[in-house]
């Protein structure tokens, strides 16, 4: 089906309420031309030829980084709670991501 | 080449966010593998925080996975750290962007902070386009930077002294050290320097430490606080740095040269004997390339004439003899703490030890004008002092030094083990004592050609000291110049090679294979 969305800060909201299925669902958007801030058509990233010492090299941060991301988290209760300064900051930076999305 | 890491690179490595994940993976490994440094900027902490918590959250709202706001925090700030562990941290520094003018008052800092940096050394790595576009000589996208690696491989400059690896591992604690000091604002005789002297009294086993002005005023103070003067004789080698002789003759007093051992280079102690004549009012051996001579012998030699022995030890901080420590050797110990010296600083510095307490006070009075208390001067005396700023810099590379000294005796002793096998003559070591190696010296025939080949592969190496002192114009005239035959031979033949504690060992090899293919 076909529905009309808008476009603000990164996300697609519906103009009128549409309930999904849950998880993620590939859509086609089509975008005006004059929307787009430069000709910049879907470019797929480049692989590079690397010497094997320096994928090796990539390889261990890697594995460090996802011996975090795969690790079992603590239980909520057991993690100290977000201080209101943190909280604060967390508006903060929302905010500002809204402010650079004004230009 | 080195990178300062923007915080979308350190977004997207550490969120994995894709399509632009692997090419900033790539990119950082890249650099360190070619010998760069990844830099960290402090003032974007807090955007490297919320950023990525809040990329962490939209993806979970993507995968629909159900973390706390608790647990997405924690997973953040542990992602966090994990990816800054090998990473160099640069300062904020005020001043560096006009802050709240700026268009992006982070991305202004972070460009301004690059200024830091000698020309070229450096790139901004980022994907943020106006960036990109505004400053092409100061910024590169992965892509740019992983293309420009693999077409033109940097390859580190190989120093004669690595002095900037070590900076990089104490940058914390100097830039704390300093700031410190930059705040009490007590630049002379603050108290970095009591405690200076306190922990470098301890490290020697020395009674007491002076700090003073360099190793030269050191070893000027030493001779002043033994009234050494017009008329005297001072016992030393003419195989040494200027500043050895230089402060004797200064005070008026001569210096009498005596020859070399050919395998240590350092004094040779069965000739000081016969050089002793009713004029001699010192001994001053020094302890060469970082190894000390034959101070029992040289000791008992003083002892049987009651003349007092000063250790030229600017050169051996760190060092032991049968046990003990350089500069705690004999009467007086003296160290230099120049910049490229075992233990330097960034600018000139040095330090005295002596068990003595009336050395010790003559000392702390010479120092600073011979004054016994402010404005009352009870001997003549210099302006000597080591400033705080180089003292709190000492204290922040002390930390580190015990490491440093090991990491000099094992590729002291790995350089002799190349040298004995391919048969090339090398300065010895004495096995009841260590050399803190602040020289590692060969012996070739044909120098200049062989530092020739060596300039050609790129490779630094020095001569340490092409002439002996009886033979330099300002000195000849205190002793002939054939009288001391193997200072003379070593001066013409000596070349060394470059050490510090963080050498490599591929450097190392290819200064081997270097003179292999001699
Ligand atoms: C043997 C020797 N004596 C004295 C000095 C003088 O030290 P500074 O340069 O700190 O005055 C040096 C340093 O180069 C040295 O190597």
């Amino acid at each position: 089906m076909q529905v009309e969305a808008i476009y603000h800060q990164g996300r697609l909201e519906f103009i009128l309420p549409v309930k999904l299925r849950s998880g993620r669902i590939p859509l086609v958007v089509q975008v005006p031309d004059e929307a787009v801030i430069k000709d910049t058509p879907y470019q797929p990233q480049p692989t590079y030829q690397l010497p094997p010492e320096v994928l090796a090299l990539a390889l261990v941060m890697e594995e460090k980084l996802d011996q975090i991301r795969n690790a079992p988290l603590p239980n909520d209760a057991d993690l100290p709670s977000l201080t209101a300064k943190q909280l604060e900051r967390i508006e903060a930076f929302s905010l500002r991501d809204e402010i650079r999305s004004w230009n | 080449m080195d990178l300062l890491i923007d915080v979308n690179i350190a977004l997207d490595i550490c969120a994995k966010r894709q399509p632009f994940y692997t090419s900033a993976r790539d990119a950082l490994a890249l650099c360190q593998q070619q010998g760069g440094k990844l830099w960290l900027y402090t003032g974007s902490v807090q955007t490297l925080e919320y950023n990525l918590y809040s990329t962490l959250r939209r993806d979970q709202e993507a995968n629909e996975t159900q973390l706390s706001k608790r647990q997405l925090h924690a997973k953040c700030l542990a992602l966090l750290a994990t990816f800054a562990a090998d990473k160099q941290w640069l300062a904020a520094l005020a001043g560096e962007g006009n802050v709240f003018a700026a268009d992006d008052p982070e991305d202004e800092q972070l460009i301004r902070a690059l200024d830091r940096f000698a020309p070229g050394t450096i790139k901004l790595l980022t994907r943020d386009e106006p960036l990109l576009e505004a400053h092409p000589n100061k910024t590169l996208s992965p892509e740019a930077f992983i293309e420009q690696s693999l077409q033109n491989p940097s390859t580190p400059k190989f120093e004669f002294i690595d002095l900037k690896t070590q900076q990089n591992a104490i940058r914390p604690q100097l830039e704390q050290n300093i700031h410190r000091v930059l705040h009490h604002g007590t630049y002379i005789m603050g108290k970095e320097v009591d405690l200076l002297e306190a922990k470098l009294a301890a490290y020697t086993g020395a009674k007491h430490c002076i700090t003073v002005a360099s190793g030269t005023e050191a070893l000027l103070i030493s001779l002043m606080a033994l009234g050494i003067g017009a008329g005297d004789e001072v016992i030393t080698t003419p195989f040494t740095f200027v500043a050895t002789a230089e402060v004797i003759v200064l005070l008026g007093a001569k210096p009498v040269f005596v020859d070399i051992e050919p395998d240590t280079c350092n004094i040779d102690a069965r000739l000081i004997e016969a050089k002793i004549t009713e004029r001699t009012k010192a001994i001053m051996p020094v302890s060469l390339y970082g190894q000390p001579a034959d101070m029992d012998e040289i000791n008992a030699i003083a002892a049987k004439y009651n003349l007092p022995v000063i250790e030229d030890a600017a050169q051996s901080f760190g060092a032991t003899y049968k046990g003990k420590k350089s500069c705690h050797l004999s009467t007086i110990g003296c160290t230099s703490f120049f910049p490229s010296k075992p233990l330097g600083c960034y600018g000139d510095g040095g330090a005295i030890f002596t068990d003595d307490d009336a050395i010790y006070h003559a000392c702390r009075e010479i120092r600073i004008h011979g004054q016994s208390r402010r404005y009352y001067h009870t001997r003549v005396g210099v302006g000597g002092r080591m400033d705080t700023l180089q003292c709190a810099i000492v204290l922040a590379k002390l930390e580190r030094f015990d490491w440093e000294v090991e990491q000099r005796i094992a590729l002291g002793q790995r350089y002799n083990q190349l040298m004995d096998e391919a048969g090339i003559q090398r300065v010895q070591q004495r096995d009841d004592r260590t050399s803190v190696f602040a020289q590692y010296t060969v012996l070739v025939e044909q120098r200049s050609e062989v530092e020739a080949r060596f300039k050609e592969a790129g490779i630094p190496t020095a001569v340490h000291y092409p002439v002996p002192l009886n033979e330099q114009p300002a000195y000849q005239h205190l002793c002939c110049a054939d009288c001391t035959p193997i200072a003379k031979d070593r001066a013409r033949r000596v070349m060394s090679l470059p050490m510090g504690a963080d050498l490599t060992q591929a450097q190392q090899f290819s200064v081997y294979q270097t003179l292999q293919k001699l």
